[in-house]
C-alpha cells in the first residue's frame, strides 16, 4: 500500500490561511457506541482547529478509497476511511504518513478491543491516548491492560473517560473530610457502597481511596487497610442509570452518604458521626458529556499523577 | 455537646486531608466572608454576584464562606436575596440558579443598609462578620470589596478601621481589601487615597482591581512574549516600528453621566486599563512569575515611559468628544445632550496619546494608544506593527506588501493574528497580505470565565500578580496628569468633534498622520 497517494485537498481560497492546533485520531467499534463516539469527534472537531481522522469499521472499506474527504469547516479537516478490512499495521502507517508534524497527536480509542500496541506503535509518537473502560463491561482485564499499555509507552500521557467521570465525586468525598471532625475517622473507613455508574468508575472510585489512604489490594478480592483490616466494596449497577447516583462510605464510629439530585446539578451530603446527624450540606456538582471529557483529555497537561496512582491501586497484587 | 460539620476545630495532630492531594488546585482553602461595599449597584449585580455564584458552582468558594452586602439602599435581606437571585438569572453565565444551590448559597448572604460615614452601620457589620465566624465557620478571614462610587473609598477604609474591622485589629484571620478603579481622579487625589488607605492596610492586603488584566488575552501577552522563542529576539527598537493600543467602546455613558463629567476617557481607561496593556507588551521579561517579580517589571517599564512636558502636549496627546450620529441604524445624542452632561462640557470621550519608553529596547518607538465612546465597534486590541523589509527584491510585485503586524485581539474577539506577505498562486510573482489567525474560543474550544471570576478567585487566595501596585498607580498618575491638566485649562477645539459610530477625531488621526503612520481601521 502507498500512503503517499493520500493527499489531503486543501479547500481555502487564495490567501486564506488557516490553523491546526490538533491531531485528532478517533478510531471507533462497531457497537451501538459507533454513533455517539462520532458525534463526539465531530462536535470537538467543530470547537478545535484540527485535522481529524475518523478510522470507521462501518461500512467497510479500504484505505485506498478513504470514503469521504470533506472540510467540516476553514480550519479543521477530515478524513473519514473505511478500516474494517484492514490490519492494525497498515491502518498504523496510513495514519503516520496523514498527521500534521509538530502538533499533538490525539488517539481516542473509541472501540470495544483492547487497545492495540502495535497500532499506537505504527502512527509514531501519540501524545495522549484516551480510552473509556466504561465499554468494557465484561473484561475484568481492563485495568491490567491500561497498566502495561502506559508502562509501553512512558512518553504518552493515558486518559480514561471512566476515571475523569468520577472528578465531581472525588471532589466531593474529599470535601467531607475536610472538617477535622469527619477526619479523624477517615483511617478506619471499612466499607464503600457505590450505586449507578459503570464498574470501572465505581472500581475507579475506590482505587482512588485505596491510592491515598495506603490501602493494599488483596488479589482481587478487594483491599484491607494498613493494619490489616478488609475493606468492602459493592457496587449496584442500575441500568436505566448512566452516571453514579450515590456513594456510601462507612467508618467505624462515622457513615457518610453523597446522593446525586435529580436534575444532577448538586450532591447531598448526610453525615452521621458517633451517633449524631449533622447539617445537610449541598455541593455543586457537573456532570459533563463524554465530549466534554475528552475535550478536558485533551486539554489537560503531561501526566495524570492521581490517575495513575489509583490505576497501579487497582492492578497490584 | 452537638457537633457540626461546618464548624471545624483546628487539629494540627490530623494533619492535611490526604483526599485533597493531587485534586484540583485552583480551589480556595481559606473560609472567608466577603463585603461588597455598594451592593445595589450595576457592577455588584451584572459582574460581582454573578461572579460569586460561578465561582462556587465551580468549586472554587470553600464551604465556609459568607457574603455581606453593604449599601445606602433600604434592603430587606430578603429583598437582597431575591434581587440577588433575579441578576444571576440575568448575567449569572450559567443561567439561572437551581433550587437546591441557590438555597444554600443565598443562606450564606447577608445585607447591612446605612451610610458609609455612620459608625453604627459598620458596628452592624462587624455583628454579622463575628456572627458568620461562629455560624459558617469563616474563621475571621475577611475581603472587603469596594464596588462605591471612589469618592467614598477614603470613607469606607476608615470606618473599617473605626470600627475594629482593620487588619490590626483581626488578629485571628487575615483581612484584605479589593479597590475599583479608578484609583483616585488625580495625581494628588491617588495620594491621598493611597495615604488613607495606607494607614490601615498593608501593600499586600490591597489588591487594586483592574478586570482588563483578568482577561485571558492580556494574560496570553506573557505567554506569547515569553513561552516562545520567535517572538523575543524581535521585541525590539530593530525590528518594531510602532505600537498602537486600542481600547473602543460604542456604548456612551449610559447612566454614568454624573460621573464621567469628573473622569473622562484619559482617566477612565489610558490612566489605568490601557497603560496597563503598555507595561505588559514592553516590560522586560521577569525573573520569576510570581506577583512582585511581574510587576516589578511592570513598575520599571512605566517609569521608563518619556513625561510629556506642557508645551509639547498638542504633539503627543489628543482629545475628542462625540456628538450625534448613527451607529447600528440608530440615532444616537451628542455627548453634551446624555443626561447629566454639561452643555457646555469640556470632558473628553476620547482620548490619544503618542508614549515613548526611553529603554535600550525601545528608544524612539512610539506607542500610540487610544480609547473612545461612540465608536464605530467595540474593539480592544494591541497592534504591533514591523517594520518594513529593508529591500524590495520583487519590484513592482513586492508594492503591495504590508508591513508584518502581529495583533492581540483582547475583545469581542479574544485571539492572535500574524500578518504576514505570501505569493499569490500562478505563474507570476503577485505578492498579498495574509493574515492568520488564532482565536481562544475556537483554539482552544473553551469559553474564558469573566475577568471578576478570575480576579476575585486570586484574591481570596491572596494572589496579586494581575492587581496593580500602588507604585505603578502613581507613576501612572504621573505620566497623564500633565495632560490632563493642559485639557482642563484649555476649550475643545472644533477639529476634536467626532461624529458617533466614526473612527474618532481628526486631530487624532493628525497625532499619526504627523508620523506618516495611519490609525487602525476600529
Amino acid at each position: 500500500m502507498d500512503t503517499t497517494r493520500f493527499e489531503l485537498p486543501v479547500q481555502h481560497g487564495p490567501g486564506a490561511a488557516t490553523a491546526a492546533t490538533l491531531n485528532l485520531v478517533g478510531y471507533l467499534g462497531a457497537t451501538q457506541h459507533r454513533t455517539a463516539a462520532l458525534a463526539r469527534l465531530e462536535t470537538i472537531a467543530r470547537k478545535y482547529p484540527t485535522r481529524l481522522i475518523v478510522l470507521d469499521p462501518i461500512p467497510e472499506g479500504t484505505l485506498s478509497v478513504p470514503s469521504s474527504v470533506f472540510n467540516v469547516s476553514s480550519d479543521a479537516r477530515r478524513i473519514h476511511v473505511g478500516v474494517a478490512a484492514q490490519d492494525e499495521h497498515q491502518i498504523g502507517y496510513f495514519i503516520s504518513g496523514t498527521i500534521l508534524r509538530n502538533i499533538p497527536t490525539v488517539l481516542w480509542w473509541a472501540n470495544e478491543h483492547p487497545i492495540s500496541q502495535r497500532f499506537v506503535e505504527e502512527i509514531g509518537h501519540v501524545h495522549e491516548v484516551i480510552v473509556d473502560s466504561s465499554m468494557h463491561v465484561e473484561r475484568e482485564s481492563i485495568f491490567t491492560e491500561l497498566r502495561a499499555f502506559h508502562s509501553t509507552f512512558t512518553r504518552t500521557a493515558l486518559r480514561d473517560l471512566a476515571w475523569l467521570r468520577g472528578h465531581g465525586w472525588r471532589d466531593a468525598i474529599a470535601h467531607l473530610f475536610d472538617y477535622p471532625v469527619a477526619r479523624k475517622h477517615l483511617q478506619s473507613m471499612r466499607a464503600i457502597e457505590i450505586s449507578g455508574g459503570s464498574s470501572a468508575e465505581a472500581r475507579y472510585i475506590t482505587g482512588w481511596l485505596a491510592s491515598r489512604l495506603g490501602w493494599v489490594n488483596e488479589r482481587g478480592l478487594g483491599f484491607c487497610t494498613r493494619d490489616g483490616r478488609s475493606v468492602k466494596f459493592m457496587h449496584t449497577p442500575h441500568n436505566e442509570m448512566q452516571e453514579i447516583r450515590e456513594i456510601r462510605l462507612a467508618c467505624a464510629l462515622a457513615n457518610f452518604r453523597l446522593v446525586l439530585d435529580t436534575n444532577a446539578m448538586a450532591l447531598t451530603c448526610f453525615s452521621q458521626i458517633d451517633a449524631q446527624e449533622l447539617a445537610v450540606q449541598h455541593l455543586p456538582f457537573h456532570q459533563a458529556d463524554d465530549a466534554e471529557l475528552i475535550e478536558q483529555a485533551i486539554l489537560m497537561n503531561g501526566t495524570d499523577e492521581l490517575f495513575e496512582a489509583s490505576l497501579r491501586s487497582l492492578c497490584e497484587k | 455537646m452537638s457537633i457540626s460539620l461546618a464548624t471545624p476545630q483546628a487539629d494540627v495532630t490530623l494533619g492535611p486531608n490526604p483526599l485533597r492531594e493531587g485534586l484540583e488546585v485552583d480551589r480556595v482553602t481559606d473560609p472567608c466572608n466577603i463585603v461588597f461595599f455598594g451592593a445595589s449597584g450595576d457592577l455588584f449585580k451584572r459582574m460581582l454576584l454573578p461572579a460569586m455564584y460561578n465561582l462556587r458552582l465551580g468549586g472554587i468558594l470553600p464551604e465556609n464562606f459568607g457574603i455581606i452586602g453593604f449599601s445606602r439602599s433600604t434592603l430587606s435581606q430578603e429583598e437582597f436575596r431575591e434581587t440577588g437571585r433575579a441578576s444571576i438569572a440575568e448575567f449569572s453565565r450559567s443561567g439561572p440558579a437551581h433550587d437546591t444551590l441557590w438555597n444554600d448559597f443565598s443562606s450564606r448572604m447577608s445585607y447591612v443598609g446605612g451610610e458609609f460615614d455612620d459608625i453604627e452601620t459598620f458596628y452592624a457589620l462587624r455583628r454579622i462578620l463575628e456572627e458568620n465566624d461562629e455560624k459558617l465557620g469563616t474563621q475571621a478571614n475577611r475581603l472587603f470589596y469596594l464596588s462605591t462610587p471612589p469618592s467614598v473609598f477614603a470613607e469606607i477604609v476608615k470606618q473599617l478601621d473605626a470600627a475594629g474591622l482593620g487588619p490590626r485589629d483581626n488578629t485571628k484571620g487575615w483581612s484584605r481589601i479589593i479597590i475599583e478603579k479608578p484609583f483616585g481622579t488625580s495625581l494628588d487625589s491617588a495620594r491621598a487615597l493611597q495615604a488613607e488607605v495606607a494607614r490601615v492596610f498593608d501593600e499586600k492586603q490591597i489588591y487594586r482591581i483592574d478586570h482588563y488584566l483578568g482577561k485571558e488575552p492580556v494574560q496570553d501577552i506573557m505567554a506569547l512574549r515569553f513561552a516562545n522563542v520567535i517572538f523575543e529576539p524581535i521585541w525590539n527598537r530593530q525590528y518594531i516600528d510602532s505600537i498602537q493600543i486600542t481600547a473602543a467602546e460604542t456604548v456612551g455613558v449610559e447612566q454614568r453621566g454624573g460621573y464621567y463629567e469628573n473622569s473622562g476617557a484619559l482617566r477612565d481607561m489610558i490612566q489605568n486599563h490601557v497603560i496597563n496593556l503598555l507595561a505588559l507588551v514592553a516590560m522586560e521579561p521577569p525573573i520569576r512569575s510570581d506577583a512582585d517579580s511581574i510587576r516589578d517589571e511592570k513598575f520599571k517599564v512605566l517609569t521608563a515611559m518619556r513625561p510629556v512636558s506642557q508645551e509639547n502636549i498638542d504633539n503627543y496627546a489628543a482629545r475628542g468628544q462625540y456628538v450625534e450620529g448613527n451607529l447600528d441604524g440608530k440615532s444616537l445624542p451628542a455627548y453634551r445632550q446624555e443626561n447629566g452632561v454639561s452643555k457646555e462640557s469640556n470632558i473628553e470621550t476620547f482620548a490619544a496619546v503618542k508614549f515613548f519608553i526611553d529603554t535600550w529596547r525601545w528608544a524612539e518607538v512610539p506607542f500610540y494608544v487610544r480609547s473612545g465612546k461612540r465608536l464605530a465597534r467595540k474593539c480592544s486590541e494591541i497592534a504591533v506593527t514591523f517594520k518594513q523589509i529593508p529591500h524590495r527584491l520583487f519590484g513592482e510585485a513586492g508594492d503591495h506588501i504590508a508591513q508584518n503586524t502581529l495583533v492581540i485581539k483582547i475583545q469581542p474577539e479574544e485571539g492572535v493574528s500574524i500578518t504576514f506577505a505570501a505569493k499569490v498562486p500562478g505563474p507570476k510573482m503577485h505578492i498579498r497580505s495574509v493574515n492568520m489567525d488564532f482565536n481562544y474560543g475556537s483554539g482552544f474550544g473553551v469559553v474564558s470565565a469573566p475577568a471578576y471570576e478570575r480576579l476575585i478567585g486570586d484574591a481570596m487566595r491572596g494572589d496579586a500578580t494581575l492587581f496593580t501596585r500602588w507604585d505603578a498607580v502613581e507613576v501612572a498618575w504621573e505620566r497623564v496628569m500633565p495632560i490632563l491638566e493642559h485639557w482642563e485649562r484649555t476649550p475643545l477645539q472644533d477639529s476634536s468633534r467626532y461624529t458617533v459610530g466614526s473612527q474618532g477625531p481628526q486631530s487624532a488621526a493628525n497625532l499619526l498622520g504627523a508620523d506618516g503612520r495611519e490609525w487602525r481601521q476600529i
